[in-house]
């Protein structure tokens, strides 16, 4: 562990950026707190509870070019370039860092691993901002995803007081600090910084995950997903801003006659396209079967094809950002009132 | 799983276009060979995998693969023209590229059925992954028993691969039942070979089946699966010998882009062919 003096931090990001590497950080753009590249002598906004987006878009943009086609002689000749990026993801939180850790990398680096976010992950240091204060929508301690991470991260900085203390948590992290002199907390230092983090933990919102996936099997065909998806205005924001959903669609677009490009962009199980077949069919064509899909995938599924935890990071943002209301703790709350009451 | 050209995963191989023919208003036969630099690709499948074809400029989608991968080189589909990717794809001419990737899935699980007796059904489009089944089968027809195959269809003119069927009803390799909806025949060849009504309705004319050593495969659109299975679990064949190949949206055909999970599986990874006991034991599936 290390102690970097709040005015010390512009110095930690200009040398990131002197070894060349992109440094991304959260900016207040216009109010919203977003990740966006720090550009030469920009610091980045620490003052925040969590961003709009989680940064999953760093490692899996929300729309890239993954193949371009082009006709060489008569045939047509697909190529692709792979971003290697380089980056410095600096101050994500805990909750965050969870979703990419144990979601996005199960998905898509397990066997067959996609080669765009392989590139990029490798590449990605991870420096952790530990959350001191929650919102009324924060449960990450009910996942054991924060607001602060024992493992997982290069880099973890606490706040207390006018200093951050640092906690590196791999080799590259110790890189991520050469050649900067830096002091070894005191015990005192250690003990606030636990005091914070313990605080924190106890503000936030409890929504007790355990044992819900024993639950929710049984309900199927519970009238629960009908209720709750009258609310739903299948807008997808609830997939589009969670760090767990991964979902993508693949789609062509002409560039010029001699030149096309296959883009990947960010799907939505909300959307009632999703399932649509050849002809038109849809197989979830009712919106409460969608609905019902994010919930089971999110509480069960998951769980039964890769084990580990609830697909859930507990960082509050579908339910923040629901037209609706829907929120998720309460679907959990609903879920578990339904216990023992099964129709199936 | 190995993929044919596989340092980038979503990139495909580039295939020709050898030829093509109509097999109905709307379904077209492309047959494909590897292309330029692919030219020694060797691509190995079973009947009931599918791959993911390419029109460049229009995009990407899945199909099953028809040809019997006893027949080496040639690569072929029986593609409807129903969405973009499609329609372009039947503007293509011989000797014009398209890219394909795979093969995905696991197909029909052929080491359960070497030595068994054959039912099978396919209904429709359905027909075009079965062709590879029965191809492959009739191929090898000494690792087979009995071979039974009843082919539903709207009308005479939705009938595909009517020439080899034709034939196939004379031969005593195949039980062969062809069957209307509809069966208004207007040519001769047609004369009294094609049954009216509904595939379920053939079940009855088929004798001497022995549950013990029958393995079924289905093929066909969603509303026909229910009724084929009654009909087979009548003649007591086990739910684990009943296959079925099922159909669902696939972006990625690698597990990876969510639109084909049903439950905890991805279709494009352990399906599209599920037993009827996967069937009754995973929700949503048909």
């Amino acid at each position: 562990m290390k102690i970097i003096p709040e005015n010390k931090l512009a110095d930690l990001i200009n040398k990131w950026r002197s070894d060349a590497r992109h440094v991304i950080g959260p900016k207040n753009v216009h109010g919203d707190i977003v990740f966006e590249t720090l550009e030469k002598d920009e610091q980045p906004c620490l003052d925040f509870l969590n961003t709009a987006l989680p940064p999953k878009e760093f490692l899996f943009p929300m729309r890239e070019t993954i193949l371009n086609f082009v006709p060489k002689e008569d045939e047509w000749t697909p190529f692709t370039n792979l971003n290697e990026g380089n980056i410095v993801l600096f101050g994500i939180r805990a909750c965050d860092v969870t979703g990419i850790n144990l979601f996005l990398d199960q998905l898509f680096l397990s066997d067959p691993p996609d080669p765009y976010y392989g590139a990029r992950r490798k590449s990605a240091a991870i420096v952790v901002l530990a959350c001191e204060e929650p919102d009324e929508y924060c449960f990450c301690p009910s996942c054991n995803s924060g607001p602060a991470l024992a493992t997982g991260f290069d880099l973890q900085l606490i706040h207390i007081g006018d200093e951050y203390l640092v906690q590196i948590g791999s080799p590259a992290g110790e890189r991520l600090l050469n050649g900067l002199q830096l002091e070894t907390p005191s015990m005192d230092q250690v003990g606030l910084k636990n005091y914070v983090i313990d605080e924190c933990r106890k503000k936030c919102r409890k929504v007790e995950l355990e044992g819900v996936e024993e639950i929710i099997k049984d309900l199927w065909e519970d009238e629960i997903w009908k209720e709750v998806s009258n609310y739903c205005i299948r807008c997808g924001g609830c997939n589009f801003v969670c760090p767990t959903c991964y979902c993508f669609d693949m789609n062509d677009r002409v560039v010029s006659s001699g030149h096309s490009q296959r883009m990947r962009t960010w799907d939505s199980c909300l959307l009632r396209g999703f399932t649509r077949m050849a002809g038109g069919v849809i197989s979830r064509d009712d919106k409460f079967t969608r609905l019902r899909q994010r919930f089971y995938h999110k509480l069960l599924f998951w769980k039964e094809k890769w084990g580990g935890p609830h697909a859930c990071t507990g960082c509050g943002r579908c339910s923040r950002v629901c037209p609706g209301f829907i929120d998720f703790g309460e679907v959990v709350e609903k879920i578990k009132s339904r216990a023992g009451h099964a129709d199936t | 799983m190995k993929l044919a050209n596989d340092p980038h995963l979503y990139t495909p191989i580039t295939m020709r276009i050898i030829a093509k023919r109509d097999l109905c208003p709307d379904v077209r036969f492309f047959q494909m060979v590897p292309a330029g630099e692919f030219k020694q690709v060797k691509i190995d499948y079973k009947p009931g995998q599918f791959m993911m074809l390419s029109a460049f400029g229009a995009g990407e989608g899945p199909f099953s693969i028809s040809s019997p991968p006893s027949r080496k080189g040639i690569i072929e589909f029986g593609i409807r023209k129903a969405g973009k990717v499609t329609e372009k794809l039947f503007t293509l001419r011989d000797g014009d590229t398209v890219g394909l990737r795979g093969p995905f899935g696991n197909g029909f699980p052929i080491e359960k059925m070497l030595g068994k007796d054959l039912i099978i059904v396919a209904g429709g489009l359905g027909v075009v992954p079965l062709r590879s089944l029965i191809l492959y089968a009739l191929d090898n027809r000494e690792s087979f028993g009995r071979i039974i195959f009843i082919y539903g269809f709207k009308n005479v003119e939705e009938m595909l691969f009517n020439e080899v069927l034709l034939e196939m009803l004379d031969s005593d390799q195949i039980e062969l039942y062809l069957t209307a909806d509809k069966c208004e025949v207007k040519d001769d060849k047609y004369k009294g070979r094609i049954c009216e009504g509904q595939v379920t309705g053939i079940f009855k004319d088929l004798k001497n089946i022995d549950p013990g050593r029958t393995v079924a495969a289905v093929c066909g659109p969603p509303v026909m699966y229910k009724f084929v299975v009654d009909k087979l679990l009548e003649f007591n064949i086990g739910k684990n010998n009943i296959f079925l190949s099922l159909e669902r949206r696939m972006k990625c055909g690698v597990g990876k882009c969510g639109h084909c999970s049903i439950d905890y599986i991805y279709t494009c990874m352990e399906g599209p062919v599920f037993s009827y006991w996967d069937v009754i034991h995973m929700r949503d599936l048909i």
